[in-house]
């Protein structure tokens, strides 16, 4: 035991001491009071009865030198049975022949044992705490070591103070959730620049490849004219490509890096559609593919014009080129509550179900898209996503039961 | 106590069966499951493969006769019914195919029912922000019986969203509706979720709102497999 613990015994023993004092002057003077009524009462009844008054004192000075023996007994009970009949008194009073000091010394060893009991609980309520508090830097320190998962569980009992510590430890351990979330965020963040590295310079490489090898046969020196020309086109062709590609690699980066920033503004959508449309006009031209704008009435919609144009395009390019010719891709607008819905459909090659929700995958082409066009690197769909999400919009796809797709887009109509 | 709390839920050795002999239902048969923060995962599967009570044992909403599930790190099932429930309130939001509100109730006092069950204080501009954002500002006096299937349904969403938690369990929640509000209320659900950085959890057997999920589970005979 240190100085402290002196200390305390020194203050428990005070509080016995206190605790001694007043419970005998209690007692005293509980005593005190008893006589004086006793005595009011001798007075009274020697007031009514003079003639009596030395049987009086006698029997209230010296009550053993009566023969008590009787009136304890079966008399004693007639009595009370009487007293009660008639006044209504009864006889609650057992036990009370504990003498004064027996009485006294009861309650001052109680006290006691509550005075111990109490420094116990204290000295216990004062090592739980100690506990919590190692527990709580135990997990500071954790933290400190980048570690935030692992928040030990509060071990619950109802004791006094058990609802602020579980407090505590709560916040504690959604702090640690939040950190560690953050943590992860970081990671996954990290995680996907690599990726998205990895999968551009895979997607550089191989057209890459097919005009170093056009370049490559064009410098042979035997060579015809024709020949030549016709490896010329095919360069230009495989030049062409490259630098669609760069193009949407070039957005697909820059959205993913967050080095764009969509800003939804209130502007016209049938201006950002008529937009999207004229500039994949010509490709479906080409096929012989007719695009239907169906929109009754112009909608002030909240969209990023420049990037929602980009998602419209990307998908009106798909419905295009997996579309054959002599066919019909049509735009319907609705005003739903709060979002307006544009469907696409084509009357193309069609999605395949187990497919469906691939297709917003970085660079993912389906299988029949594979066979159909050599072109496309699969990231149309992806940014188109990309793009709606971030202005709270949805996209989903829908083979439809004869041939083709659906596209439903959804953007809100306010913000 | 803990798994892993960097993952929002855990479902480990997951298994409740009903009925006994040849009537026996495996409907959840040890399925294990891990889903991270912020994600929107959709559970698909034939009716009858055990994705509601899969969702239910998620909730907390039943207990399971085997496994363990864990939420940001806690063991839900240690914790007592009293606990259990208190931390589902807190955390958890659910949002039901046939809507649950109650029709003795407006549109303004359904949505404040569960802060009231923790004697929370009702925020009104919390409150007012989820009817903006949900568009139900106009409605918050109307009665459940006056609302078409759409609203009762964004009333619902807003229920769930209003407690503000981390994670909202949705058991078909555009099962009763037509194909155009049923992307409305899809559009505004996901919307807001991704605002408040929540963690979905949608049992769907439409392929298109499936779609929309940034994660697609599908439930076979009682497990998961991972699409």
């Amino acid at each position: 035991m240190d100085r402290n613990g002196h200390k305390k015994i020194r203050k428990y023993l005070m509080m016995y001491l206190i605790f001694f004092v007043l419970f005998s002057v209690f007692l005293l003077a509980l005593g005190k009071y008893q006589i004086s009524m006793d005595r009011r009462k001798m007075f009274a009844l020697m007031n009514e009865h003079p003639e009596l008054e030395a049987e009086i004192i006698a029997v209230w000075e010296k009550p053993e030198s009566r023969d008590l023996g009787d009136i304890r007994g079966a008399e004693n009970e007639k009595m009370a049975e009487v007293l009660e009949e008639k006044y209504g008194y009864r006889d609650e009073s057992f036990g009370l022949e504990l003498s004064w000091r027996g009485f006294w010394a009861v309650g001052i060893l109680a006290g006691a044992l509550l005075t111990v009991a109490m420094a116990g609980m204290s000295s216990k309520k004062r090592r739980d705490s100690r506990e919590n508090l190692k527990a709580l830097y135990e997990s500071l320190e954790q933290f400190r070591k980048g570690e935030f998962g692992d928040i030990p569980d509060y071990a619950a009992d109802y004791r006094e103070d058990s609802e602020s510590w579980m407090k505590v430890w709560e916040s504690l351990r959604e702090l640690g959730v939040y950190f560690d979330d953050l943590k992860r965020t970081l990671k996954e963040e990290e995680n996907r620049i690599k990726a998205l590295i990895t999968d551009i310079s895979h997607q550089l490489k191989t057209p890459l490849a097919s005009l170093r090898m056009s370049h490559e046969l064009m410098t042979d020196r035997n060579l015809t004219e024709e020949e030549r020309r016709e490896f010329q086109e095919q360069e230009e062709k495989e030049i062409e490509k490259l630098e669609t590609l760069l193009k949407e690699l070039v957005n697909l980066s820059r959205m993913e890096a967050h080095m764009i920033q969509i800003r939804p503004l209130p502007a016209s959508l049938k201006k950002t559609i008529a937009e999207a449309v004229s500039q994949i006009y010509v490709k479906a031209r080409n096929k012989e593919i007719e695009i239907q704008v169906e929109m009754k009435e112009d909608l002030e919609v909240c969209h990023d014009v420049k990037w929602t144009e980009e998602a419209f395009v990307n998908i009106l390019d798909n419905s295009v080129k997996y579309s054959r010719e002599h066919t019909t891709v049509t735009v319907r607008v609705k005003r739903l509550v709060r979002n307006v819905l544009i469907e696409v459909e084509d009357e193309g090659i069609g999605i395949e179900k187990e497919e469906l929700s691939r297709i917003y995958h970085r660079f993912y082409r389906g299988k029949s898209a594979r066979k159909m066009e050599g072109e496309g690197a699969g990231v149309g769909l992806y940014l188109a996503r990309l793009i709606l999400e971030r202005q709270g919009g949805t996209i989903s796809a829908k083979q439809k039961s004869g041939e083709g797709t659906i596209f439903r887009i959804t953007l809100p109509a306010v913000l | 106590m803990n798994k892993d709390s960097g993952k929002i839920l855990v479902v480990e050795d997951l298994v409740k069966y009903y009925g006994t002999g040849e009537n026996l239902v495996r409907a959840v048969d040890h399925t294990d499951l891990e889903i991270e923060r912020g994600k929107f995962t959709a559970i698909v599967g034939r009716s009858g493969s055990g994705k509601s009570t899969l969702l239910h044992l998620i909730g907390g909403l039943d207990r399971p006769d085997e496994g363990k599930v864990w939420i940001e790190g806690k063991d839900i099932f240690a914790l007592k019914d009293e606990r259990l429930a208190e931390f589902r309130r807190k955390k958890i939001g659910f949002v039901f195919q046939d809507f649950n509100l109650i029709p003795s109730l407006n549109v303004w006092e359904n949505i404040v029912l569960p802060l009231g069950l923790d004697n929370r204080k009702v925020k009104k501009e919390d409150v007012e922000e989820v009817l903006e954002k949900i568009g139900l500002t106009d409605k918050m006096k109307t009665m459940p019986n006056a609302l078409s299937g759409g609203q009762k349904q964004r009333t619902a969403i807003a229920r769930a969203l209003v407690t503000r938690p981390a994670m909202i369990l949705a058991d078909e929640p555009t099962g009763n509706l037509d194909s155009q509000t049923e992307l409305e209320v899809m559009s505004l659900l996901k919307s807001c979720v991704a605002d408040m950085g929540q963690t979905l959890i949608m049992i769907t057997h439409d392929e298109m709102i499936a779609q929309m999920a940034d994660r697609m589970i599908e439930i076979e005979d009682g497990k998961a497999v991972n699409c």
